[in-house]
């Protein structure tokens, strides 16, 4: 029962992990490789690599990653050996908690550790770069950042309404949800789009179902799909129970249709124009006197 | 014991519970205004307290009996000071239970039910009670000794098996079963037979053990004083055994493992009751409902400064680790 008594940081941690990260697995004939040869230990990075136009330069990727085609070395903490067998001159990590022995041990084997951190909009641009920069492709990554940059100023709001109050779900447990308290990009992502999150708290925070009735939320956005919350209505269905929440009584319970939101990187370009038209109905569903308390 | 004094121990134990939920009540909900949510059905400060506030005390209360009763009961038919509720292998059969009905659930059905977990729990209980008390047997009998070494290994086997699960498996699925597990008290609406569960739980718990107390103070004397008494000692612990095997198998399914309160609240009333069960068996129902509800009533009052709610299990383990060892050089310095 060992894993029982781990804190609940570090399997909310695992739990994080997987929720930005991608997901399937490719086996097939090595790809010529570019140089530095890189094994990629992070889904989120693996895109990255992908969208600076890096693929070539992959050698080894986790089985979480998007990369067919390329060897999977293993999970997020893979036995050194199997890295190693990939002869990679670049080994990329994204710095979870789970990953810090393994870490180390490549390390301790001569291979060149990079930890790329993405937890903000500013890593997942800072990382880009960075890995822009290893790789040599310093334009392609520049422009990958301007691309974001635009769009996400073309889905910022205009006017001045006061922010749409959004309770971001992981999960919900009894009594109980699993959401972020802030210093994400899912918050950033939120904020920029005339949102605002709920919880002030840890990145990833329980809070119990009294404080979403007493915050009121106006959007109930669940970030990604999973098995008990497939889509929209099974969510609205759970939450019916609560008719007195702004967002249920007004229809405002969405679950996000994969899991482009809740993984950090380049890509959210793609989610920006959704997520701001989810963000833009919750605003269009209040009522029709703002002094009316919801 | 005479009837007064019957009377006098049920009159303490209702006013321990009874300050405990009050208690609770008040440091719990430190956003809610109480006179708002008794004088305004329409608030939000209303149905926080109705739907979720008292729902979970009364789940915490029925909880924490639970674990007070079999862990006094357990103590007394094992002879051993460090048994708790969790001995005989049922928080490890429920784990590996919750765990494996949810992956089961996640892979055949699109959207599965939050119960799923609970009923996996507690068939996971029930055949790790299955298994210890099969192998824990010398021809037929029930052996104390081989029983706790059988669940210890039962126990150790679910968690490698929950390791393999979570290698092999959905790691979304089983990693959030494992937090569930750690030991939470919560109500939701949405899940309105959790609350009843537990409060049947306790029920169960105190009516199985309160007609055998007696019984419990002749097992202290040796099996076969007791014996020579007119008790059967094996029959009496398989009886009990599987009686509190349900309610406790339960409890954990729904709530997961709450520590310390079952090994550390039956030694605390034994310092002030002595060894007679009559008196130990109640008031560890009472005193570990009270000591798990305020538990969970301080991790929701810190909820608000730490920005996130922890397990209630991690309160009561951080209070009853160092409670127990108190209490342990407490005796030591008695016995000395």
């Amino acid at each position: 029962m060992g894993i029982l008594t781990h804190g609940p940081r570090a399997l909310a941690t695992i739990f994080v992990a997987l929720m930005i990260s991608g997901c399937g697995s490719g086996a097939s004939p090595l790809p010529d490789a570019a140089r530095p040869r890189v094994v990629s230990l992070a889904p989120a990075l693996t895109a990255i690599v992908k969208a600076v136009g890096g693929a070539p330069h992959l050698v080894g990727v986790t089985s979480f990653c998007d990369a067919p085609g390329v060897p999977v070395v293993g999970d997020f903490s893979p036995r050194p050996e199997a890295v190693l067998a990939q002869r990679p001159e670049l080994v990329l990590m994204a710095g979870y908690e789970t990953q810090a022995t393994t870490a180390a041990a490549l390390a301790g084997l001569g291979l060149a550790v990079k930890t790329l951190p993405l937890v903000t909009l500013a890593d997942m641009r800072a990382t880009t770069r960075e890995v822009g920069r290893l790789l040599t492709r310093e334009g392609a990554a520049d422009a990958v950042i301007a691309d974001f940059d635009l769009v996400l100023a073309k889905a910022r709001p205009v006017g001045g309404e006061r922010p749409v109050k959004v309770l971001l779900v992981y999960d919900v447990q009894p009594g109980f949800v699993i959401t972020t308290g802030g210093g994400d990009h899912l918050s950033e992502v939120v904020a920029a789009l005339g949102g605002e999150n709920l919880v002030s708290g840890p990145v990833t925070a329980r809070i119990g179902l009294e404080r979403v009735l007493e915050g009121a939320p106006e959007l109930i956005l669940h970030v990604a799909p999973d098995a008990r919350f497939p889509d929209s209505a099974a969510a609205t269905k759970h939450w019916s129970t609560w008719p007195g929440v702004p967002a249920v009584g007004r229809g405002q319970v969405v679950v996000y249709p994969d899991d482009g939101f809740a993984r950090n990187g380049p890509h959210l370009a793609q989610v920006l124009p959704r997520l701001s038209a989810i963000i833009a109905a919750a605003r269009a569903a209040r009522p029709a006197n703002p002094g009316v308390a919801p | 014991m005479t009837a007064r004094r019957q009377v006098i121990v049920a009159l303490v134990g209702v006013a321990i519970i009874a300050v405990a939920a009050l208690l609770a009540l008040i440091i719990g909900m430190p956003t809610v205004d109480l006179g708002v949510a008794l004088s305004e059905p329409t608030s939000w400060q209303h149905q926080a307290l109705m739907q979720l506030q008292l729902p979970r005390i009364v789940q915490g209360l029925a909880v924490g009996a639970v674990l007070g009763v079999s862990g006094a009961a357990l103590q007394g038919l094992l002879r051993n000071p460090l048994a708790d509720p969790y001995v005989l292998g049922v928080s490890g059969g429920a784990a590996l239970g919750s765990a494996s009905v949810s992956l089961v659930a996640g892979a055949l059905m699109s959207a599965a039910p939050l119960a799923i977990a609970p009923l996996g729990g507690f068939a996971g209980a029930l055949l790790a009670l299955f298994i210890v008390l099969a192998l824990g047997a010398e021809r037929g009998v029930p052996s104390p000794l081989r029983m706790l070494l059988v669940g210890v290994v039962v126990n150790a086997l679910a968690g490698a098996a929950l390791m393999v699960l979570a290698a092999l498996g959905d790691a979304n699925t089983v990693q959030r079963t494992l937090v569930r597990l750690m030991g939470t008290l919560g109500a939701d609406p949405a899940e309105p037979l959790l609350v009843p569960i537990v409060v049947f739980a306790a029920l169960v718990a105190v009516a199985s053990v309160m007609p055998h107390t007696l019984a419990l103070n002749l097992l202290a004397l040796g099996d076969d004083t007791a014996k020579s008494l007119g008790l059967e000692p094996e029959r009496l612990r398989r009886r009990l055994f599987v009686l509190l095997s349900l309610p406790v198998g339960a409890v954990v399914a729904v709530t997961g493992l709450i520590g310390f309160a079952g090994l550390v609240v039956p030694h605390a009333v034994r310092l002030m009751t002595g060894p007679d069960h009559r008196l130990l068996v109640p008031l560890s129902a009472a005193c570990g409902a009270a000591f798990v509800v305020l538990a969970d009533a301080t991790v929701s009052a810190l909820a608000g400064p730490l920005g996130t709610e922890l397990p209630v299990g991690v309160v009561t383990a951080l209070v009853g680790g160092p409670v127990f060892l108190m209490l342990l050089r407490v005796r030591l310095r008695g016995a000395g």
